[in-house]
């Protein structure tokens, strides 16, 4: 399970978001929604830590994944992104071959058994058949939606607890954009997931709990946290009421 | 609006500055051309030279030119691959004071390399006039290139591929091996060439490094002369040396040109890979 | 590879205990010593001159009576006034005509010559020097010495240094104009400006640090240029009084003495080596403020 505590990320001088507070039970699918800018991303980066990579960026409160405290400087960065894996916005394979995608990270992280994980990573998200006489071709080659659902397939190829995506569809075609929904959605009760999206209607078909971002001076808050059909069916706030009705942002 | 007297004045000068600068060059490449067919042959390439040079060919001068580039490069690229890496990945406060260094380096007049080159490599460290020293000192005058390609081509690599290997926990060593240098291979080798290209130019750091020997050499603690000295040595100190000169400018031309073809060839096969 | 270090650079933030990998420190260590050769080659070079300037000072390589340091002489005006005139003769030269064809390859050239322009120029910045002397040894030379003997002198110098510079020039002043934002050009063209008024009023303002850099850069080598000027520059050591009077570069001078110079001699050549080191070390910097101030 996750749980955020009075967490807040500055980039230099600017805060992204402050005092969110948010909790994360295993096994579901938590959507995070909001307008651009309220800090999303930002609040995805610090659960597996790759917020470290953006120059000037800082994060401080408390973040508990699976009881172990991801903003403490000692943590063990490796090993903790190999519990944590994460899917970008745009399709990102290595200049590799499909094959080598999967199973290079597998042989670094010290695993033995690459070619019944690579086999079982890829019928996992549905590429087995599609790409199973072409392993050695380069993974780039891929449409799209291939392509992501790749990337798909390398995260849990190690074995993660938890999955991030970042807005994983919105660089995708519609068609892909729903193949690949279905694999996230097949994630819930293996995988703790926690997905940012623009798209409400797809937080609405997949995800357990929606927490809404919102800005304010800035700065992103979390305006609301809850069940997704309470959410969006009774929402408690005046700015959720307005974003999950589609009037504001 | 482009009818006006200072416009067409203008277009005509940068017109007339461009093909300047093309008959000017071309004139130097054309005489030089000219002037070497009568002694270029295969026997020019393959023989040892004789008669101070003005017959025979440039058989040894070949070989100790390439044993330098080798000592030159073999000397150069590993520090310049760490460097370049340190530059584009780790960075921070050392970051600065080491590319402003390399800078001034990349300015310093050659033959103060060939002063620095005697007084360090031939007499503290006891190398003498030999391959070696000449090989080091050219290697000093490299380095800057090397670094700046390998750096560029590190930095070029989709920001993607770095976040994807750190999400997927994968090391620094790991992520550089299997897809940050393999991606910068195009632009590390263009500087790789590039370097090449100024080593094999470089008369003035040789001088007092490489030395004037122009046998065969046995071994790289021997003094070896370099192509670009020989035509120095022909022109200025052999009377009647001219067409050996020219035929040896010849030959350097052609390498340079060689190097040339290969940094086009791998750009076009990078840009259809 | 199997280090622990992840892919932060671990200067960030607060320090990782345990984090630094042995991959760290060599890519640390290759940094230092790249960086630390320009220290190297400066030290050396001027170590070897302390020699001379203990027992010489400054002054005197102005006032002396002439250049014998074998003698203990060492008025190096002349070689010093015959550098500064060779450079800034072909820099008179080079710089309009690099920056005007950069500007007529971006420009002015139909869209089929720019390639082939480029690849054609960058090939001649890589010509060798020695080649160029050759050049203007047989025929630039023989050329001037039918206007005035001996022919050898500071303006076969200078043209020679031109001709080499140039392509170096032209290669840095157009990727400085490819620079200038589309925009800025688009509004200059929306203006009505014709292209003599867009390239002074917006193009090379615009491009100023990159041309400054290209500028520098091409003094800096033709302050340093050796082999081509001592084959053509005559190597007296005498202030010239007219461009056909021959002259000698400290560059030049350098390679000349180097094989038998000795003790004080010696190190009097390291003296003008470091004198060297130091304009192009000024002119680098001055590059890099430019290039700083677009940043």
């Amino acid at each position: 399970m996750i749980a955020v505590a009075d967490l807040a990320v500055h980039y230099r001088d600017k805060c992204a978001f402050a005092g969110v507070n948010l909790s994360v039970a295993r096994g579901t699918i938590t959507a995070l929604v909001g307008p651009s800018g309220c800090g999303k991303s930002s609040l995805l980066s610090c659960l597996n830590r790759l917020v470290d990579m953006v120059p000037g960026a800082r994060a401080s409160g408390r973040v508990d994944v699976d009881g172990c405290d991801v903003l403490d400087p000692r943590l063990d960065l490796v090993a903790h992104r190999r519990r944590v894996g994460m899917i970008f916005q745009k399709p990102n394979p290595f200049p590799l071959s499909i094959r080598e995608n999967i199973a290079f990270p597998l042989r670094e992280h010290g695993v033995r058994d690459v070619g019944e994980r690579v086999e079982s990573a890829l019928r996992a998200v549905g590429l087995w058949t599609e790409v199973n006489d072409r392993l050695d071709r380069p993974a780039l080659g891929l449409s799209g939606g291939q392509q992501q659902r790749l990337c798909i397939a390398r995260a849990l190829a190690l074995e993660p607890s938890v999955v991030l995506l970042d807005e994983p569809c919105s660089a995708l075609d519609p068609i892909a954009s729903g193949v690949v929904e279905d694999h996230v959605a097949s994630l819930r009760g293996r995988y703790t997931v926690v997905i940012v999206t623009h798209n409400l209607a797809q937080a609405r078909r997949i995800a357990d709990h929606t927490a809404v971002f919102w800005v304010r001076g800035g700065t992103g808050y979390l305006a609301e946290h809850g069940a997704t059909e309470q959410v969006f069916g009774s929402p408690r706030t005046d700015v959720a009421a307005a974003y999950v009705s589609g009037s504001r942002g | 609006m482009t009818g006006t007297l200072r416009d067409r004045a203008y277009q005509a000068a940068a017109s007339a500055s461009a093909l300047f600068l093309l008959l000017g060059l071309g004139a130097v490449l054309i005489d030089t051309f000219a002037a070497a067919l009568p002694r270029l042959d295969l026997d020019f390439v393959r023989l040892p030279p004789s008669d101070a040079g003005r017959a025979g060919g440039v058989g040894p001068i070949i070989v100790s030119t390439l044993c330098i580039l080798g000592v030159a490069l073999a000397a150069a690229v590993p520090p310049a691959l760490g460097a370049g890496v340190f530059l584009a990945e780790l960075g921070g406060r050392l970051a600065r004071p080491v590319r402003l260094s390399l800078e001034v380096l990349a300015g310093v007049p050659s033959i103060v390399f060939g002063l620095f080159g005697n007084a360090f490599f031939c007499k503290v460290l006891g190398l003498g006039f030999s391959i070696l020293s000449g090989g080091l000192t050219l290697a000093c005058m490299v380095l800057p290139i090397l670094v700046k390609a390998t750096e560029e081509g590190v930095r070029a690599v989709p920001s993607e591929y770095r976040l994807g290997a750190a999400a997927l926990g994968l090391s620094r060593g790991s992520y550089l091996w299997r897809i940050g240098l393999p991606q910068a291979m195009p632009l590390v080798v263009t500087g790789l060439v590039l370097g090449v290209g100024r080593a094999l130019a470089e008369t003035a750091a040789l001088i007092f490094t490489s030395g004037y020997v122009d046998r065969w050499p046995e071994s790289l603690h021997d003094s070896g002369r370099a192509l670009s000295i020989h035509v120095y040595d022909l022109a200025m100190n052999v009377p009647g040396g001219d067409a050996s000169a020219h035929a040896s400018a010849a030959v350097l031309v052609l390498a340079i040109l060689g190097v040339n073809a290969v940094v086009a060839a791998l750009g076009r096969w990078v840009r259809t890979r | 590879m199997g280090d622990g270090s992840s892919l932060e650079a671990p200067s960030r933030g607060k320090a990782r205990v345990g984090s630094a990998s042995w991959l760290d420190a060599l890519l640390v260590l290759c940094a230092v010593v790249s960086g630390g050769m320009t220290l190297l080659v400066a030290g050396f070079v001027a170590r070897e001159s302390t020699r001379v300037l203990w027992v010489v000072g400054l002054s005197r390589w102005f006032t002396d009576p002439s250049w014998h340091p074998a003698s203990g002489l060492f008025n190096a005006l002349p070689m010093v006034v015959g550098t500064l005139l060779t450079s800034m003769l072909a820099l008179v030269l080079a710089v309009p005509a690099g920056v005007l064809s950069a500007a007529w390859a971006r420009w002015v050239a139909p869209a089929w010559a720019r390639g082939p322009y480029r690849a054609l120029v960058a090939l001649l910045a890589g010509i060798p020097s020695v080649v160029y002397g050759l050049w203007g040894l047989t025929v630039l030379v023989p050329a001037i010495a039918r206007v005035q003997a001996p022919g050898s002198s500071l303006l076969a110098g200078a043209l020679v240094l031109a001709l080499m510079v140039v392509p170096t020039i032209a290669l840095f002043a157009e990727s400085a104009l490819a620079s200038v934002p589309a925009p800025l050009l688009q509004g200059a063209a929306a203006l009505g400006l014709g292209p003599w008024a867009t390239l002074r009023g917006v193009a090379l303002p615009a491009a100023r640090p990159g041309l400054v850099a290209a500028v520098t850069l091409g003094a800096g080598r033709a302050v340093g240029e050796t082999m081509a000027l001592l084959m053509v520059a005559g190597n007296v050591v005498e202030l010239p009084g007219s461009v056909f009077d021959p002259v000698r570069t400290l560059a030049a001078n350098i390679a000349l003495e180097m094989a038998y110079a000795t003790a004080d001699h010696r190190s009097a050549l390291f003296a003008t080596g470091s004198g060297l080191l130091v304009i192009v070390a000024l002119l680098v910097l001055v590059a890099d403020r430019a290039q700083r101030a677009r940043a």
